[in-house]
């Protein structure tokens, strides 16, 4: 069953007003048009995952987790790992999200963060092989929304990043490669090999502006969504456009050129955060407040 | 079941697993109005146990014929996060997820004036961020909070603590290893208030005569989680008290 | 008669708050001689009687009287949807607003009022269960332009409102601006220019943050004096 997300109805003097200032160039949250909002992850704070980071970006929040099993390789690359992204809109996250199977929305989200990891190569699937043709290492990445304030793209992609960046894959001794007997040593790890660090840049359009991560209620009244993945070696590795229209191609353009200069500054937020900030039982004291 | 190396849950000098006394409870931490859009939201930790519970509501549902005329529905959702146990968990609920909303939907219910808001609907989710035994009963304590957060009427508030046993010992707030492999396991729910026990259940065996024992210890694991569950909704306006009183001097 | 708190302290559900023949006004209840409360709140206790007034809820419960803040969300030919943040959405319908009967084969509702407009109404109807009516013409009533919406919780209209009107009447003082009050927690402020606006703003969030400590009205006068201070100094 595909349930479509409802858009909530803003009010017109909520449309007037966040008009009136884009018209002086800021955001009703006094940001600029490219403006991120405030980014904060904490990385490696679920015991039992193999990866997780919980990203707040603004007042959206989502936690992202890493489970790495072994699994069959696919028919046509029996020498690489496998890796799966799904996203759950978790029901405590938003009025209109009820439980049940992933909408179409959360579907798409999952395979735009999927492909942008993809296309960029992020992970070295060939470093993921335990068995050549048998047995490989599957990691399943799975993005939780806990507060939906729009943007749910990059906030799970930030999840999704930091997750790797940060991630394990334990030491695997093979007994038997014809049984496939093979054996885990959980407690020696290795971190998950990455060789590039994409981004989403998602913008949305209103009216005749343009703006960088929309807030929920910048969602509601957007004419159309164009999300932008941008890889370390700084080409467009992943293009989505959502929600109807509103983009012409000059706005795809101008889009384009903020995403290529806000990359590098969002993949450095990203990075000095993975850095700097406590893990595991620490990283609660964060959450708690303390 | 077959382990890899023996699990000592319990060393003769009365140490469990986690380094814990039997009557000793993991460190709970409790925390009021996590989220944003939720109406009333909390997060529990217990140990390594944690849950995040948001609530919305009352709030109209459709079809509004489908709703009782004298009372609100609530409704219950407990699921887990697939990376919040050891082998990932499918994201679809499972039977066992189905039956622990419905058991913890009952352990809310009696604390509630649901006649107050005829034909809406009280909507609790709860989502275990991290399992390691107590998940029902740390998933009704962060239900208790997000609901009394959200301004929604109560009688009291729900507590809840799970008892078991290794051999004679009866244990307290079992982790995931005793909750495995222990003797009983039993999780108990109560509104302090009235006295009610709105959630009993059992995994295992329990000989008559420690059964009384159990719940004995349980009453008491109980006011001390309970004590703690109002600390955590009080702290919010004290912390805001103190920031504007301490401004002004 | 033993009683368990001081006036204006937190309480939360189930606290047990006094024992003996206190008048509960509301947010308690009894079990034989003991009193609880229902609520996160704030207590007031005053000769012998006992009020409980919740710190916490989004939803507004209509009453018969009450003015509220309401958007259209959507219509037929002949009424509206109004959403008033109560777990009903509200009716309104089109005689109740133009004063006269609307035919709905000669006029198209949405000319008057459409999906995304803010009207101030009064609340002519409500059961508890039933879709509440509302009326929206005559006195201060009927569509909103203009202005900012301040959102907040619905259980701290009273403290915006103030005993005998003081909180409304200084803020209206201060600031000269126009302030439409709804009891679901809808307020809608017009001034002379947005900085003011701004700050009316920020003290109604204030009051909504701190209702539950003493001396608010002076905070909140000393709020808006000093912020007012600035907007002249610096422009």
């Amino acid at each position: 069953m595909i349930n479509e997300i409802k858009k909530e109805i803003v009010t017109k003097l909520e449309k007037e007003t966040i008009f009136s200032f884009l018209s002086e160039g800021k955001r009703i949250d006094e940001r600029g048009p490219y403006d991120f909002r405030p980014v904060n992850i904490i990385p490696a704070l679920i015991k039992k995952a193999e990866g997780s980071a919980l990203v707040e970006l603004g007042n959206t929040k989502i936690l992202a987790g890493i489970k790495v099993s072994p699994a069959r390789p696919f028919a046509d690359e029996p020498n690489k790992g496998i890796f799966v992204v799904n996203t759950e809109f978790a029901p405590v996250a938003s009025p209109i999200f009820e439980p049940g199977p992933p909408s179409e929305y959360a579907i798409e989200v999952a395979r735009v963060v999927d492909r942008a990891i993809r296309s960029a190569e992020m992970i070295k699937l060939d470093e993921l092989v335990i068995i050549p043709g048998k047995l490989v290492w599957m990691i399943n990445i799975d993005i939780y929304t806990l507060d939906d304030d729009g943007n749910l793209i990059d906030a799970s992609m930030i999840g999704a990043v930091s997750a790797l960046l940060t991630g394990s894959i334990p030491k695997v001794e093979v007994i038997d490669e014809e049984k496939e007997e093979i054996e885990i040593i959980k407690e020696e790890t290795r971190p998950i090999p990455i060789q590039d660090i994409p981004v989403t840049l998602t913008f949305a359009k209103i009216g005749n502006y343009i703006v960088l991560d929309p807030s929920h209620i910048e969602e509601n009244i957007m004419d159309g969504r164009l999300t932008i993945a941008i890889n370390q070696k700084n080409q467009i590795c992943a293009l989505q456009k959502g929600e109807g229209g509103g983009f012409k191609f000059e706005d795809v353009l101008l889009a384009k050129d903020i995403a290529l200069r806000k990359a590098e500054e969002l993949r450095s937020i990203i990075l000095d955060h993975l850095a700097k900030k406590p893990r595991g039982d620490e990283a609660w004291e964060e959450i708690r407040g303390e | 079941m077959e382990l890899k190396e023996e699990i000592i849950l319990l060393t003769p000098e009365g140490k469990r697993s986690d380094g814990r006394r039997w009557d000793e409870l993991r460190p709970i931490r409790m925390r009021v109005g996590v989220l944003k859009r939720a109406d009333g939201s909390a997060l529990v930790e217990m140990g390594n146990t944690k849950v995040l519970a948001a609530v919305y509501g009352p709030r109209e549902s459709h079809p509004r014929h489908l709703l009782p005329p004298d009372r609100a529905i609530l409704r219950v959702a407990y699921r887990m996060a697939t990376f919040s146990v050891e082998e990932r968990k499918k994201p679809q609920p499972s039977r066992r997820e189905i039956e622990l909303s419905k058991v913890i939907k009952e352990a809310l219910e009696p604390a509630l004036y649901l006649e107050e808001f005829p034909r809406t609907a009280i909507d609790v989710y709860t989502l275990v961020l991290q399992a390691d035994g107590g998940t029902r009963t740390a998933s009704i304590n962060a239900a208790s909070l997000a609901l009394a957060d959200a301004g929604i009427p109560m009688k009291g508030l729900v507590t809840a603590v799970a008892v078991g046993r290794i051999g004679d010992q009866i244990i307290v707030d079992l982790n995931d290893l005793e909750d495995k492999y222990g003797d009983a396991d039993m999780p108990i729910a109560m509104v302090p208030v009235t006295g009610e026990i709105t959630l009993l259940q059992m995994d295992g065996t329990m000989p008559p005569d420690l059964f009384e024992e159990a719940l004995k210890v349980a009453k008491r694991a109980l006011e001390i989680i309970y004590n703690e569950q109002k600390k955590a909704l009080r702290e919010r306006y004290l912390r805001i008290k103190d920031e504007v009183l301490g401004e002004e001097k | 008669m033993p009683i368990f708190f001081k006036n204006m302290d937190i309480v939360v559900p189930g606290d047990l708050v006094a024992e003996g023949n206190y008048k509960i006004i509301e947010g308690a209840y009894r079990i034989g001689q003991k009193i609880y409360s229902r609520f996160v709140g704030v207590i007031y206790i005053r000769n012998g009687a006992i009020k409980i007034v919740p710190l916490e809820g989004n939803y507004y419960i209509p009453k018969i009287g009450d003015h509220v803040i309401g958007k259209i969300v959507d219509y037929n030919p002949v009424s509206w949807q109004v959403d008033i943040r109560a777990p009903y959405l509200a009716k309104l319908d089109a005689s109740d607003f133009l004063g006269r009967p609307l035919d709905p084969i000669k006029e198209d509702i949405t000319r008057y009022l459409n999906v995304g407009d803010l009207i101030y109404a009064k609340i002519a109807s409500a059961e508890r269960g039933a879709i509440p009516s509302l009326v929206a013409r005559g006195s201060n009533l009927g569509k909103i332009s203009g202005g900012k919406i301040v959102e907040i919780s619905p259980q701290k209209v009273p403290r915006v409102v103030g005993r005998n009107q003081s909180m409304i009447k200084l803020l209206q003082e201060l600031t000269k601006a126009n302030i439409k009050v709804g009891n679901n927690g809808l307020i809608w402020i017009k001034a002379k220019n947005k900085q003011i606006e701004n700050i009316l703003v920020r003290a109604i969030k204030k009051i909504e943050k701190e209702s539950h400590i003493p001396k608010l009205t002076d905070r909140i006068r000393e709020f808006i004096r000093r912020e007012l201070e600035k907007v002249k100094g610096g422009e």
